[in-house]
């Protein structure tokens, strides 16, 4: 590096780095190397199943840290513990020790009777005015039911900078907001060439917003310690490719812990096909989840409900006989088969009524979307 | 810099190229708009820098957030105690 402005040096020398500079591209490289070896010398494993989770097994219990680059979580069952850990990392960083956890990468979390209600009302807030609206307007739902995007709809934004980092920051958002998933998946596919039509689309997720800054996200403390899953998907709903959306949802106890809402990446033919394949995605998060938990001191000795919609598909997982419909599809039978046959998952029916991933893979009236909002745990709290 | 002994002055190596740096300074104000204090950070500029030549490896895991909310979830019925730092 050139010497900087002010210190004296002779001319060709330079400055051979020993440690990381904040701006450089291996910086938080660096900063999380230095940080596993100092919480390693302290007795912590980091989790195999989240890297950024670092465990220590003590005689009380165990003590679990969280690391989001220089912002971390700390908890366990020992205070003892804890305020050592503090202490130790206070001493070998310059660190401040913000207390009670209120304010975690821009989530805010309240504490109430029934939980914690975790939200983003500042950064939604904050989106709102970066997106410049000149008018007041709200609306109730985002995206019209039956409502079809394509990428040649309208004229081509003059400049789609603002499209872009808008529907960046409302990805972001979904952290807590996952009543806007499907349709920031939806916008955010438009992301390469936005057009007039696709910045609609954007101007009603804001206005929705705009009506429901102080939506929280409940996570229950009086809930059970039980995985269940939701497995759904729209099929050939894309009218361009023709692919299928796919959408799931998992729930520990009352308290919604992962989803997802995406484009299948290759077409389905059936309905049952589409769903078929989704099973395998919310597999593999399940199996993840309970390995996680597992790191947590939580271990599962039944299989875990992944709630489908379709009996074909659960009949397809549980049988060898549909030689026919499944042979293209060989490697998601083998890993919904396998953890069926092991027990990690059963595949109870559940009624479309009731199927709350339905959430994710398309678009909904009013009643159904607040009824669904509902089943998220998803409360408007009033401002503080 | 001197203190926390951040770099030795050697000679440029031949073949290799120097990555510029600069002074940010920013002033940090309270909410009420008083100075809190001033600050001054040493910044490396990045955009010279060549994938291959300057650095290869530059991935670092952060936490998921599926984990964040299943961690307070688990927290919350064992009634841990969660503090952040």
């Amino acid at each position: 590096m050139a010497p900087h402005p002010g210190i004296s040096h002779d001319s060709g020398y330079v400055c051979k780095l020993k440690k990381a500079l904040y701006g450089l591209k291996q910086a938080p490289r660096a900063w999380f190397e230095k940080f596993s070896i100092v919480i390693s010398s302290l007795g912590f494993v980091s989790s195999s199943h989240d890297f950024a989770l670092f465990i220590k097994c003590i005689d009380a219990g165990r003590i679990i840290l969280s690391l989001y680059v220089d912002d971390m979580i700390i908890t366990g069952n020992d205070i003892d513990s804890i305020s050592v850990l503090k202490t130790e990392l206070a001493r070998r960083f310059e660190m401040k020790d913000l207390g009670y956890l209120r304010y975690f990468l821009g989530i805010e979390v309240a504490y109430s009777p029934r939980g914690y209600l975790l939200s983003q009302s500042k950064y939604v807030a904050d989106i709102l005015e970066r997106a410049r609206l000149t008018d007041n307007k709200t609306v109730d739902t985002l995206i019209e039911v039956n409502a079809r995007y394509s990428s040649s709809d309208g004229l081509p934004l003059i400049d789609p900078t603002l499209y872009c980092t808008i529907v960046g920051s409302l990805v972001y958002l979904t952290i807590t907001r996952p009543d806007i998933a499907y349709a920031v998946h939806i916008v955010s596919q438009f992301v390469a060439s936005p057009t007039t039509v696709h910045w609609v689309a954007v101007l009603c997720i804001l206005r929705y917003l705009r009506g429901t800054v102080f939506q929280s996200l409940l996570l229950s403390s009086t809930s059970s310690l039980e995985l269940h899953a939701y497995s759904n998907a729209d099929h050939g709903s894309d009218p361009t490719d023709r692919k299928s959306v796919i959408g799931f949802c998992i729930f520990l106890g009352d308290s919604y812990i992962s989803w997802k809402s995406k484009k299948q990446s290759i077409v389905s033919q059936s309905s049952t096909e589409a769903k078929y394949r989704v099973m395998a995605s919310t597999t593999k998060e399940i199996v993840w989840l309970r390995w996680l938990l597992a790191d947590m001191g939580i271990y599962f000795s039944h299989p875990t409900p992944m709630y489908c919609d379709n009996q074909s598909s659960i009949q397809i997982a549980h049988n060898l006989i549909f030689h026919e419909r499944t042979k293209h599809i060989e490697i998601d039978c083998h890993l919904t088969r396998h953890h069926l046959k092991h027990g990690t998952i059963a595949l109870p029916f559940v009624p479309s009524s009731l199927q709350i991933a339905d959430f994710f893979t398309k678009a909904h009236s009013i009643s159904r979307f607040c009824f669904l909002v509902g089943k998220l745990s998803m409360l408007v709290v009033a401002a503080s | 810099m001197h203190k926390t002994d951040t770099w030795d002055l050697v000679s440029l190596p031949p073949g290799k190229s120097v990555v510029g740096c600069r002074w940010v300074y920013k002033i940090k104000t309270n909410s009420d708009g008083s100075i809190e204090r001033y600050k001054a950070r040493l910044v490396a500029k990045e955009y010279s820098q060549q994938y291959g030549m300057d650095y290869e490896e530059t991935f670092a895991p952060v936490a998921k957030m599926a984990t964040i909310h299943t961690l307070i979830t688990v927290v919350l019925i064992h009634q841990w105690h969660i503090s952040q730092l």
